[in-house]
């Protein structure tokens, strides 16, 4: 099984390396591959034994939705890890390409408004149940109420039959199988009260809830009747560990994996027996500038000098050990896909100072402290280096930690609908959704940028994501990036990977560049 | 009325004025100096994100618009009711929030008060057998090294030792918050643990020297010459003596007990009430924070008066001043 070692991580990756080099930009005229292919890929040439528990812990504090103490609902502890328990219509593999999973087909119409999916048939949920279409438009509905994602893909859904579905989508959208396969998107059991589904912790995934605690942890247990091969594990507990609790937890065996461990332990956790996977591309790092009050960066040249003045090439050195790794490009691409733009000029300190003094700032110029929790462990250790290295531009930005626990309604709280002044996390997906999230409909994430440029790259993003061929809209993609480049509206950090360390017995336990979609049917213990 | 119960009235009494004192100093700790809840929740460089009426808004919606007089009764009033109101943030209501993490903490840290004075008493009648001797100078050694360790550094050792080397406690406490009493306490061995480290040792050294000025009295030494055994004269004799000004060192233990559980907690990630503390902190959430530190000083009230009337138990000569 293929794992990446420290001498390995830095030896492997080349600068602006396309890793991911299969056409993951969907073509609508073709047949999308299927998850069970991609589980039967992965058992291929093993002999996978039955029994065993998977203890993993979890140093990422998924409490996206609000806080822990609020947090009923399942999702509040597996909002990322959820194929646990559940499953998508959809899900994209490690190369990014999205695959069919409760669906078997998803057929669009010429003008990609309508997209026709059929559903696995004989499909069970944890109590015993059979999925049906009603519960994947119960599910569906139920995200359109709290999930942008789903709100601004789906107008109105429609049963064909008991296993048949027809999405009326608000707009054309080529790429809309990407949003059915997002964390958020699994299909739950109906609930009588619309309110109330998903509470339960019913789904179809290959492991069983039984018990859940948002703020520490989850137990599950192995789902006889899981539609697909697999599972090959008795039991599943997820475990947050925070700070040293992660490699104390592996080194003294209660652990035998983690995910998203600190990359400054790889070594920790191979000197404990360990190996290490890494995915090529994870979740960045986001610097949210709200315009909608009086700040100095409400002038695009002071955004400008500030991206210009980041040394991202050191965060990558100093804390993921990959000097040549790529860096965030100002949109939420992520640098290892074929779309994405870099940035012409890497860091230029005096173009910086240039850009400051004409704002009117040559003496410097001080900005509003920016807030984040350590949703990774080495994030800590980042600020710093952006807060110096702007600093050798004249540029004073203060970076201010907060519990990640509550830190969504806690920059959420004032200047609404903006929020503080923070960074926001990406994970990395299809163009279209990434860079929709730059979009004037989605205030937050770029602090309120608006006007013309605004409206133009509004514009760019809808007509690719309505185009049929994707080259053109790869084309399409490239122009958003260059207007984004240009605005700055946010800053990307760029250059994270994830990263899962497990006991070598235990097999096909894999980091994904999107968290969310690590599998765990395939996961076994060769013990 | 009987002068022992008068006297525990008393302090019943004194006790409740204590805490009407903490809760003005809680008040005005938080509400008054040197600005109001609101402040303390919003610094002075995020003042741009709100406008004079949205201020004025808040306050009157946090009751800050009261005069000063009025808020404190309000909020003794709450205090004393355990209505600590809703917070800041989320306007969920404070303690279902805090429940389960005070009940675990509550576990741990009594468990700790029990088990401390026990092992204390045990080390030190050991080292009271043979004053100066081996096991006297290894256990005040030990001790005294206990003593000057932080607790984080104790915590941490007791991580490294016992769960990474040796293997015998859990590294991770994989419990949910809410788990059954047994559960917790089952997790909590090593957190128990490190917590009395720095109490045994402060409440042998009390004891010892209760014991060495015991010991050296003149009614042991005259049953000594009586021809008492020397384990009866430690403990049946000396050691009833000798605890008293321990007891008092008790109390104060359950005083630093609490600080030390906040560190304790976060070392261990123990589900309690220190981690919802550094959390309520970080958070700015003053409700919380205010609930937090009033059940703690109670819980150190409440301590005290136990250990008052212990002593009325234990010390004929206190009865006797009391009871005349």
């Amino acid at each position: 099984m293929p794992f990446l070692t420290r001498r390995q991580l830095l030896t492997q990756v080349s600068a602006g390396a396309t890793v991911l080099t299969l056409g993951h930009l969907l073509d609508p005229t073709k047949a999308l591959a299927t998850t069970a292919d991609a589980v039967e890929g992965m058992l291929a040439g093993q002999e996978p034994k039955e029994g065993g528990t998977l203890t993993y812990g979890q140093t990422y504090p998924n409490w996206a939705l609000g806080q822990s103490s609020r947090g009923e609902h399942p999702y509040f502890w597996l909002d990322l890890l959820t194929r646990s328990v559940w499953n998508g219509l959809t899900w994209v593999d490690e190369d990014l390409n999205v695959q069919l999973e409760l669906a078997t087909a998803l057929t669009p119409s010429d003008d990609l408004t309508v997209w026709d999916c059929d559903i696995r048939e004989g499909v069970m949920f944890h109590d015993g149940t059979e999925m049906t279409a009603d519960d994947v438009i119960a599910s569906l509905n139920f995200h359109k109420d709290a999930i942008g994602l789903i709100r601004q893909n789906i107008d109105r859904m429609e049963k064909l039959g008991p296993h048949s579905v027809r999405f009326h989508l608000v707009s054309a959208n080529a790429e809309f199988p990407y949003a059915l396969a997002e964390y958020r998107a699994m299909i739950l059991k109906a609930h009588e009260n619309a309110d109330e589904i998903g509470f339960d912790g019913i789904g179809t995934g290959p492991f069983r809830l039984i018990e859940i605690d948002n703020a520490r942890q989850f137990r599950a247990e192995r789902f006889e009747d899981y539609f697909g091969a697999g599972p090959y594990l008795d039991g599943l507990v997820g475990v947050q560990t925070m700070g040293n609790t992660a490699i104390n937890g592996f080194r003294a065996g209660q652990l035998n994996a983690v995910w998203n461990i600190d990359p400054g332990q790889i070594g920790q956790y191979e000197e404990a027996g360990g190996d290490v996977h890494a995915s090529p591309a994870g979740d960045q790092f986001w610097l949210v500038m709200p315009k909608n009050v009086s700040f100095p960066w409400n002038d695009v040249r002071v955004r400008k000098a500030m991206s210009l003045a980041i040394d991202r090439p050191a965060i990558n050195r100093i804390v993921y050990n990959d000097p040549e790794g790529w860096t965030g490009n100002d949109s939420h691409m992520t640098g290892v896909t074929k779309e994405f733009l870099p940035r012409e000029t890497e860091r230029d300190i005096a173009q910086a100072k240039a850009l400051l003094a004409e704002a009117g700032y040559g003496e410097g110029v001080t900005l509003p402290a920016m807030v984040f929790c350590p949703s990774f462990p080495e994030e800590p250790r980042i600020y710093p280096i952006v807060s110096e290295s702007l600093a050798e531009a004249g540029i004073q930005l203060e970076f201010q930690e907060r519990p990640c626990d509550g830190f969504n309604p806690f920059v959420n709280a004032v200047n609404q609908p903006i929020g503080r002044p923070r960074r926001n996390l990406v994970g990395p997906r299809n163009p279209f959704i990434n860079l929709s999230r730059a979009s004037s409909q989605n205030a937050a994430e770029p602090g309120g940028w608006s006007g013309p440029e605004s409206e133009k790259y509004d514009a760019l993003v809808l007509e690719a994501v309505g185009t049929p061929d994707p080259d053109k809209r790869v084309e399409l993609y490239q122009e958003a990036q260059r207007i984004l480049q240009e605005n700055v509206p946010g800053i990307m950090l760029g250059g994270r990977r994830n990263m899962v360390a497990h006991k070598p017995e235990v097999k096909n336990a894999r980091s994904h560049s999107q968290n969310w979609s690590s599998r765990f049917e395939y996961i076994w213990i060769d013990s | 009325m009987h002068p022992i119960l008068a006297l525990i009235l008393r302090r019943l009494a004194l006790s409740g004025l204590i805490l009407t004192m903490v809760s003005a100093l809680v008040f005005a700790g938080t509400e008054v100096l040197p600005g109001d809840a609101l402040d303390a929740t919003i610094p002075a460089d995020e003042l741009i994100f709100y406008t004079e009426d949205d201020l004025a808004q808040m306050r009157a919606e946090l009751g800050l618009d009261k005069p000063p007089v009025e808020r404190f009764v309000d909020v003794f009033t709450g205090l004393i009711t355990l209505d600590f109101g809703v917070t800041l943030l989320t306007r969920d209501p404070v303690l279902p929030g805090i429940w389960h993490a005070l009940l675990n903490s509550l576990l741990m840290a009594g468990l700790a008060v029990v088990i401390t004075p026990l092992i204390a008493i045990s080390l030190g009648v050991a080292a009271a057998l043979r004053p100066g001797g081996r096991v006297d100078g290894l256990v005040s050694g030990g001790t005294l090294f206990a003593y000057s360790m932080p607790d984080f550094v104790v915590g941490n050792v007791f991580i490294i030792v016992f769960a990474l080397q040796l293997g015998w406690a859990p590294a991770v406490l994989m419990i949910a918050e809410s788990a059954p009493a047994w559960q917790v306490l089952a997790a909590a061995i090593l957190p128990v643990a490190a917590l009395t480290v720095s109490g045994v040792a402060y409440q042998f050294r009390l004891l010892r020297e209760g014991m060495v000025d015991a010991l050296g009295s003149e009614f042991i030494e005259r049953a000594r010459l009586a021809g008492v055994p020397e384990w009866q004269l430690v403990v049946r004799h000396a050691l009833p003596v000798a605890v008293i000004p321990m007891l008092n060192g008790t109390a104060q233990f359950v005083a630093a007990i609490l600080s030390s559980v906040v560190v304790i907690e976060a070392v261990f990630k123990f589900p309690g009430i220190g981690v919802e503390l550094i959390r309520a902190v970080s958070q700015r959430e003053v409700p919380t924070v205010q609930a937090i530190t009033f059940l703690a000083a109670s819980a150190v009230i409440l301590s005290n008066l136990l250990a008052d009337i212990a002593l009325l138990a234990l010390d004929p000569r206190v009865r006797r001043r009391y009871g005349r």
